[in-house]
């Protein structure tokens, strides 16, 4: 198992290098001087050019560039704002925590209310209630996440006055972006967990327990719902790092100052070191998350093997 | 549907594809989806008959004017007509769809075709550069692309199809390296058929299946997240009639005119539900191993 783990790690090396590579290019591509983009519309003399090309290190060779940008971000230092100037580092520190509160709050609807309407809708198949939940989870995962925020915010906020319409001060603020998240992710584990509780109730030890006489709902909780939840926890262990893709755009439709917003901020000021620092760091947050669930999901399922 | 009928409908002497496109149209989502894509369709096809007013035609006097009357879905905070703006944002919406659709399919099928066929040290290389594309959560990386290109439609559209791309390969990659080891290719090969000969007449219609079912799957996900960049600044530029932009200036006035927030948002549902319940109806169809 620890073999496997350490093995998992190891591979993951390569993939990190790789994300660094394309980040870092991400600058390096950009179609034109990048001081000239950064300094749009400024009035700007050789000097100052001069100044910001030394200060982002664009007067050095490109591979010197790039192992100064890996050295630096491996020490936590991914360079300073265009725009504010300050670290970007501390800025994804000070904004990390929203986001994170934010996408738990979303992960934990989804993963209740989809496997409570998964099971609900495996049980009660072919009738209303699977039907509706049916219809329900589709309608989820055909909604753009940034309309269902406007929808909630203009019900609960604007027209009932029971949330607050944005910002980050108090549980309040949390709740209409964590639901927005939520349940479109719901949308998507209802529709896997139906699909898997329907697998295992057709399986032979389901029909040996029913036959053993065991009540219906021991059968379903005890016998069922456990051997389902092993793919289910699966899809909403990759579910939480989709929700931090996701959380950018409900974090802008709330004014929600978590990394999100900062993005969008920093691509509206072409603010390229702070562009690369947040791409870098949430994708390292999203491959870290995965390998966590691949290894949880082995630890689960007796039935790997780890060679 | 049984076994036997399958059977029976294969003995009709039908071609392959009329036969999906019969056992499809037995879907009832299919049905429901195709429906709704025929009239998106049609909207975009017929929208200088369908649309009432000049999507760009602004009236100062005529501000936010609630719907029914003259304005159908009532107008913006430009005084232009909601109704025919979002007739008119059909066509942009497909063609959301089909481009980004086609740039992740045709660079997709053709990279995963010669990564699975050349094999070797190419192939190992390449699938690792497609693994670390793979780390990248999707809409991270097209807000990433968008960076770098610049916000506008078209580098939208772009961001969307090369984020896409790697998912394509894999697949076509996968069924390649199938398809390679069959018999009958080995027996091509023998006559002397050239290379690309054999890819593009013997091994692509043998692939094609899984390649259309993955894409009618991210034709919905293409205009979701096409639309998502425009709604923040990074997709379509207004004055353009694009759903998600036609969103934009919403928020701001959401409690004075609701129905800027309403009707292009259901416009952008609608489209997407079908082509999502088409999407799983071709899946069911086409590859039944990846039913449910």
């Amino acid at each position: 198992m620890l073999e496997y783990i350490a093995k998992r790690i190891f591979l993951m090396v390569p993939v990190l290098i790789g994300i660094s590579i394309l980040v870092f290019l991400m600058r390096v591509v950009v179609p034109g001087d990048p001081v000239d983009i950064m300094l749009y519309g400024q009035p700007s003399t050789e000097e100052n050019r001069a100044e910001l090309r030394s200060f982002l290190g664009l007067d050095q060779p490109l591979p010197t560039q790039y192992f100064l940008f890996v050295g630096n971000a491996l020490r936590g230092d991914l360079g300073r704002s265009i725009q504010t100037r300050q670290p970007v580092a501390s800025e994804i520190k000070n904004r990390f925590p929203n986001t994170f509160k934010l996408t738990i709050c979303s992960l934990i609807i989804a993963a209740f209310l989809g496997v409570f309407t998964g099971v609900l809708s495996a049980v009660k198949k072919d009738t209303w209630v699977d039907l509706a939940s049916m219809v329900a989870s589709l309608i989820g995962v055909s909604m753009p996440a940034f309309w269902l925020g406007l929808i909630l915010m203009m019900v609960f906020s604007v027209n009932l006055g029971w949330f607050p319409v944005m910002g980050s001060e108090t549980w309040k603020h949390l709740v209409l972006p964590s639901l927005t998240l939520g349940l479109i992710a719901a949308a998507i584990i209802s529709r896997m967990t139906r699909s898997c509780m329907l697998d295992v109730l057709q399986k032979d030890y389901i029909k040996t327990a029913r036959s053993k006489g065991l009540s219906e709902r021991r059968v379903i909780y005890k016998h069922s719902l456990r051997n389902a939840m092993i793919p289910v926890i699966t899809i909403i262990g990759l579910q939480f790092g989709y929700l931090l893709g996701g959380a950018v755009i409900v974090e802008i439709v709330f004014n929600y100052p978590g990394i999100g917003e900062a993005a969008l901020n920093a691509i509206n000021w072409r603010d390229f070191p702070m562009i690369q620092g947040l791409v870098l760091f949430i994708t390292v947050i999203f491959v870290s998350i995965n390998l966590a669930v691949d290894v949880i999901y082995s630890f689960l399922n007796p039935q790997i093997s780890y060679d | 549907m049984t076994a036997k009928k399958e059977n029976e409908e294969r003995n009709t002497g039908l071609s392959v594809g009329r036969l999906m496109l019969k056992r499809l149209w037995r879907k009832g989502s299919a049905r429901i989806g195709g429906g709704i894509i025929i009239l998106l369709i049609l909207m975009a096809i017929g929208a200088p008959f369908i649309a009432t007013h000049d999507p760009f035609e602004m009236n100062i006097i005529g501000r936010l004017e609630a719907p029914g009357g003259e304005h159908l879905l009532g107008t913006d905070e430009m005084g232009r007509d909601l109704f025919s703006r979002i007739i008119y944002g059909s066509r942009i919406t497909l063609q959301i769809g089909i481009i980004s659709v086609g740039i992740s399919l045709v660079a997709g099928t053709l990279l995963g075709l010669l990564s699975g066929y050349l094999g070797g040290t190419f192939d190992l290389l390449f699938m690792r550069l497609v693994d670390i594309l793979m780390a990248f959560p999707g809409f991270i990386l097209a807000l990433g692309i968008v960076a770098v290109l610049g916000p506008s439609l078209q580098n939208a559209m772009i961001a969307v199809g090369i984020s896409g791309i790697a998912g394509y390969i894999r697949t076509v990659r996968g069924s390649t390296l199938e398809i390679k080891q069959e018999v009958y290719i080995e027996a091509i090969k023998a006559q002397g058929a050239k290379n690309r000969r054999i890819l593009f007449r013997h091994v692509l219609p043998n692939i094609i299946s899984p390649v259309l079912v993955m894409a009618t799957l991210q034709f919905p996900a293409a205009i979701l997240s096409a639309a998502g960049l425009s709604f923040i600044g990074l997709g379509a530029q207004p004055p353009t009639p694009e759903w998600g932009a036609l969103l934009v200036r919403s928020r701001v006035y959401m409690e004075l005119a609701p129905w800027l927030v309403n009707f292009p948002g259901v416009a952008i549902l609608f489209s997407v539900l079908g082509f999502n319940l088409l999407g799983n109806a071709v899946r069911d169809v086409f590859d039944p191993k990846l039913k449910h």
